[in-house]
C-alpha cells in the first residue's frame, strides 16, 4: 500500500515535469518585425540603385571577367607548382628526417644533428610555400568570384524587395515600384545581350575550371602527413639519442665546443623534493608545485633534486606553493651558476682579514 | 768490456741518454725516482720544482723522515673523486691502474635529467651529460696529478698516492667554470660509487653559502665520504662562501715556500689547515693553458708550460693546496680504511706544523699539513681550540662586556682558560680571566668579560687556551683595536 503510494507521487511529479518541459516547448515564436511601407519604400529604391550599377557595368564587367580568364588560369598555375614545389619540400624534410632517426638508433650524433638541421630547413620551406600558396588561392578566388557575388547581391535583393512588398498592403502600387519594375527589365535585357551572356558562359566556365584546378593541387599535394611523419621521426629520434652515450671504446678526448655566455644571470633554480619514498616517482609531486619544466638532476633514497631554467626568482614561488601544499621542500635556491676554479697566479695582492675593532672608547677607564 | 759499452751506447737515442745522465735519482737510487722531485729552478725560481712535497714530508723513501716510509698507497687503493674540470686520462703520467673504473656501470639509466649515467665506465661529464670526463681545460688534471701521478716511473712528477683511483667528475667547463645544479650530483654520484675522498678545488663567486650544495655534502658526510675543499683565492671570509664555508668539509688554505698564508687565500672560522699552493708543478692536459683559459690578463701563452714534451704545468692557487691535504689522506685511509672522516681529520690537524699565530688562526687554521706525522698520529685524538669573533656587546645587566666566539672540544677535553694581554707584552703575563672544566663549546659563545678588565687604548689580545687530561695544551689567540 505504501509502495503504491510513492509509485503514485512519483508519476505525478513525472508529469507535472513532462507537462512544464511541454508548455515552454510551445512557447510561441518571436514574431518578425512589421513592416512599414516606408521601410519597404526604401527597400525598392536601394534594389533599385543596386540592380542598375550592375546592368550599367554588367557588359564591361562580363567583358573584363572574360578577357581575365587567362591571367587567372597564369595564377592558378603558379599556384599549382607553389603546391607541387611544397609537398616535393615536405616529402624530402620526411626522407632525411627518416635518415636522421636511423642515425640516432646508430648513436651517430653529429650525422643526427646534421640531418636534423636539414630536414628541418625543408619542412621550414614546406611550410611557407603552403601558406603562399593558400594565401595566393584566396586572392584569385575573391577576385574571380567578385563579378558573380555582385549579381547575386543584386538578385537576391531585388526578390527580398520585391517579395516584402507583395506582404504590405498596397505594397505593389508603391511610388518605388515602377523604377524598380525598369530596373528589373533593363537587368534582364542586358542578360539577355548576346555579347554579355556570351561572355558571361565563357567567365563561369574559366571560373568553375580554375576553382577545380586549385581543388584538386590542393588535394594532391597535400603536405600535412609528411610534415606530421617529420615532427614525429625527429621526436623519436631525441628519445632514442637518450639512451645512447658513447661506448668505451669510442672514449676520446673531446674537441672544446662549449659556448659559454658569461653574462648569463638567469641561471634557474635548484629544489630539493624531500620525504621521497623509495620507488616513489617524485614527478607528480614536481608538477603539482609547478615544475613541469624542470628536470631531477640527483637522486637518493629520500630526496629528488631538480633544476629548474629561467630566473632565479622562481626559489620563492616553489617555497610558497610547497608550503600551501605541505610538500616537504629541503631547499629551493639560486643555482649560483658563477662558480670556478680558484686559482690565478695574478692574484698577488694581499687580502687581509679585516681587523677586528672594538669600539670601547667611553668604556674604557 | 770498453767496446761493448760503447756498442750499448749506439742503439741509445740521444734523449733517452740524456735522460739517462743527468737524471740524479737513477744515480743515486732513489725513490721515488721522478726527476722533477729533485730538481730546482725549472723554470728560473729558486726553490725545489715539486717543493710542496718536500714541505709536507713526502720526500725520498729510506731516509728516515719520508711518509712514504710509512704508507705509499700502492697495496689498499683509495678511491678519490675530483668534482673538477675532467681528467687527461691518456696523461703518460695517468696510468690505467689509477684511474676508477665503474665495477657495475649502469645499462639503464639511473640519474634524472641528462644524468642518465649510461655507460659510465670511469666517472660522469656533468656538463655535456655524457660518460666522458675528459679535461678540456687543465685544472682537473692539475689537481688530480698532484695526487695521483705516477711514482718511481722515472718520468717527470711524483704524485702524492701510487694506488689511488681517481674518479673524475667533470662539473667545469673548458673554462673553469660551472654551476651548483652539475656539482650537487657529481657529490651525490661520489658518495655512491664508492669514493672514500672528494676534493673540491671550487669556490663561488657569489658571496653565498649555498643550501644545495650543503645538502649533497651532508649526504656525503653521512655516507664516510671525507670532502676536503680550497678555501678561494679572492681573500674574504669563507663564512658566506661555498663550499669552503660549509659544514662538514675540511678547508685548506694556501701557503708559500715561507709556510705565510698566500695572501690571496680565503680565510675565516671554516679554515682547517693549509698546504703548499705557490707555483704547484703537477700535469698538464694536453692541449690546454689553464692561465690562458682563465683569462690571466699578464699571462704570456704557454708561459707556464713546462718539459720537453709539455707535459706539465706550473701555478699558483688554493686549488692546489687542497689536493696535497686530499692525497695524505688517501695515504691514511690507505694504511687504515675504517677510519671515519672525523677520524681522519682529527689526524690530518692535530698533526700540522703550526704556522702563522700560534695555535689555531683564521688564515692558516691549525697549520700547514705534514704527512709524516698525519700517518702517526692518533685517529682518536683531538683537541680542538679555536677563537673566531670576538664582539663587544652588553650582559644581561646592561653592562659592556667583550664576548669571545669559537671552537673548544676535545676527546680528553680537561679544561680552557680565557687570557687577556696586551699584543706587546709576553703571554706569561696575560690575566686570567676564567677558566671552564670539561666544557664543550662548538663553534659558540667560549667566553664573556667585562670591558673594564681593558685598561688602555692599543691592540689587546684574547688568548684560550685549551688543556686535555694529559695535560696537553692548544691555544688560539685573537686581537681587538681599542680605541
Amino acid at each position: 500500500m505504501r509502495k503504491q503510494s510513492v509509485i503514485a507521487i512519483l508519476m505525478v511529479l513525472v508529469f507535472s515535469l513532462a507537462a512544464s518541459r511541454h508548455a515552454s516547448a510551445q512557447k510561441p515564436p518571436t514574431p518578425p518585425p512589421e513592416l512599414t511601407k516606408e521601410d519597404v519604400a526604401n527597400e525598392l529604391t536601394n534594389a533599385t540603385k543596386q540592380m542598375n550599377d550592375v546592368t550599367n557595368h554588367l557588359g564591361a564587367n562580363a567583358a573584363a571577367a572574360n578577357k581575365a580568364a587567362d591571367k587567372w588560369r597564369e595564377q592558378e598555375k603558379a599556384i599549382e607548382k607553389l603546391r607541387t614545389d611544397a609537398k616535393k619540400e615536405a616529402d624530402q624534410a620526411k626522407d632525411l628526417a627518416d635518415q636522421a632517426l636511423e642515425a640516432a638508433k646508430k648513436c651517430d650524433k653529429a650525422k643526427y644533428a646534421d640531418l636534423k638541421m636539414k630536414a628541418t630547413s625543408h619542412a621550414n620551406s614546406a611550410k611557407s610555400m603552403t601558406k603562399s600558396a593558400d594565401s595566393k588561392e584566396a586572392g584569385l578566388t575573391k577576385g574571380m568570384d567578385a563579378l558573380q557575388n555582385q549579381m547575386n547581391d543584386a538578385e537576391k535583393a531585388s526578390l527580398k524587395a520585391e517579395t516584402d512588398a507583395g506582404n504590405i498592403k498596397g505594397g505593389t502600387n508603391m511610388a518605388p515600384m515602377g523604377g524598380f519594375n525598369k530596373a528589373q527589365q533593363a537587368y534582364n535585357d542586358a542578360l539577355d545581350d548576346k555579347q554579355t551572356a556570351s561572355d558571361l558562359r565563357s567567365y563561369r566556365i574559366t571560373r568553375d575550371f580554375i576553382k577545380g584546378q586549385l581543388k584538386d593541387a590542393k588535394t594532391d599535394n597535400d603536405p600535412t602527413k609528411a610534415l606530421d611523419g617529420v615532427k614525429e621521426d625527429l621526436d623519436a629520434a631525441e628519445k632514442a639519442l637518450k639512451d645512447c652515450p658513447p661506448k668505451e671504446g669510442a672514449m676520446a678526448p673531446k674537441p672544446t665546443n662549449e659556448i659559454y655566455v658569461a653574462l648569463d644571470t638567469n641561471c634557474g633554480t635548484n629544489v630539493d623534493l624531500c620525504n621521497i619514498k623509495e620507488g616513489q616517482d617524485s614527478r607528480p609531486v614536481a608538477d603539482s608545485l609547478g615544475m613541469q619544466d624542470c628536470g631531477a638532476i640527483a637522486t637518493t633514497t629520500t630526496d629528488a633534486v631538480y633544476h629548474c631554467p629561467g630566473s632565479a626568482s622562481r626559489a620563492d614561488t616553489i617555497k610558497t606553493r610547497a608550503k600551501a601544499k605541505d610538500i616537504c621542500v629541503g631547499f629551493s635556491e639560486t643555482n649560483y651558476c658563477e662558480g670556478g676554479a680558484p686559482f690565478n697566479s695574478e692574484r698577488s695582492k694581499f687580502v687581509n682579514p679585516v681587523p677586528i675593532v672594538i669600539q670601547l672608547r667611553r668604556a674604557v677607564r | 768490456m770498453k767496446r761493448r759499452f760503447i756498442t750499448t751506447l749506439g742503439v741509445v737515442s740521444l734523449a733517452a741518454m740524456c735522460a739517462f745522465v743527468s737524471s740524479p735519482v737513477r744515480s743515486q737510487n732513489r725513490n721515488p725516482n721522478n726527476p722533477y722531485l729533485y730538481t730546482t729552478g725549472s723554470w728560473g725560481q729558486s726553490y725545489r720544482d715539486q717543493w710542496g712535497h718536500w714541505k709536507v714530508g713526502l720526500t725520498p723513501m729510506g731516509e728516515g723522515n719520508s711518509a712514504w716510509d710509512i704508507e705509499t698507497g700502492q697495496d689498499n687503493p683509495v678511491v678519490v673523486a675530483f668534482v673538477d674540470t675532467g681528467l687527461d686520462y691518456l696523461h703518460p703520467q695517468i696510468a690505467r691502474a689509477n684511474v676508477w673504473i665503474n665495477p657495475n656501470p649502469n645499462t639503464k639509466p639511473s640519474g634524472g635529467g641528462q644524468n642518465r649515467y649510461v655507460d659510465d665506465l670511469m666517472g660522469w661529464n656533468f656538463v655535456d651529460g655524457d660518460n666522458n670526463p675528459w679535461d678540456n681545460d687543465g685544472h682537473g688534471t692539475f689537481t688530480a696529478g698532484i695526487v695521483a701521478a705516477t711514482i718511481n716511473d722515472g718520468q717527470g712528477i711524483a704524485g702524492i698516492n701510487r694506488g689511488v683511483k681517481i674518479m673524475p667528475l667533470r662539473v667545469l667547463n673548458f673554462l673553469g667554470r660551472g654551476q651548483t645544479a652539475q656539482i650537487i650530483p657529481a657529490i651525490i654520484y661520489a658518495a655512491d660509487h664508492g669514493a672514500k675522498i672528494i676534493n673540491m678545488s671550487i669556490e663561488q663567486d657569489m658571496a653565498a653559502r649555498s643550501q644545495g650544495l650543503q645538502w649533497a655534502v651532508d649526504y656525503a658526510y653521512k655516507k664516510g665520504v671525507l670532502i676536503v675543499v680550497a678555501a678561494g683565492n679572492q681573500g674574504r671570509d669563507t663564512s658566506t662562501t661555498s663550499p669552503s664555508g660549509l659544514n662538514h668539509v675540511l678547508t685548506v688554505a694556501g701557503t708559500d715556500t715561507h709556510d705565510k698564508r698566500l695572501g690571496f687565500s680565503n680565510w675565516g672560522p671554516s679554515v682547517r689547515i693549509s698546504a703548499p699552493a705557490e707555483e704547484i708543478l703537477s700535469l698538464r692536459a694536453r692541449k690546454t693553458d689553464m692561465l690562458v683559459m682563465f683569462g690571466a690578463k699578464e699571462y704570456a701563452r704557454r708561459h707556464a708550460v713546462l718539459g720537453p714534451d709539455a707535459k706539465y704545468y706550473h701555478a699558483t692557487g688554493t686549488s692546489f693546496g687542497a689536493p696535497f691535504v686530499t692525497g695524505v689522506a688517501s695515504l691514511i685511509l690507505a694504511k687504515n680504511p675504517n677510519l671515519t672522516p672525523d677520524q681522519v681529520e682529527h689526524m690530518l690537524l692535530m698533526s700540522a706544523d703550526d704556522v702563522e699565530s700560534p695555535g689555531w688562526d683564521q688564515l692558516t687554521g691549525y697549520g700547514r699539513l705534514n704527512a709524516r706525522k698525519a700517518l702517526e698520529a692518533d685517529p682518536n685524538y683531538y683537541l680542538y681550540c679555536e677563537v673566531h669573533k670576538l664582539t663587544p656587546a652588553k650582559d644581561d645587566n646592561g653592562a659592556d662586556v667583550v664576548k669571545v666566539f669559537g671552537t673548544v672540544r676535545g676527546s680528553t677535553l680537561d679544561r680552557y682558560e680565557v687570557q687577556l694581554g696586551q699584543a706587546n707584552q709576553d703571554v706569561s703575563t696575560y690575566k686570567k680571566l676564567d677558566e671552564k672544566q670539561g666544557k664543550s663549546v662548538d663553534s659558540g659563545l667560549v667566553a664573556s668579560f667585562p670591558v673594564s678588565e681593558i685598561s688602555s687604548q692599543g691592540e689587546w689580545v684574547v688568548r684560550v687556551v685549551a688543556y686535555d687530561s694529559a695535560g696537553k695544551m692548544r691555544e688560539s689567540r685573537n686581537s681587538m683595536k681599542v680605541e
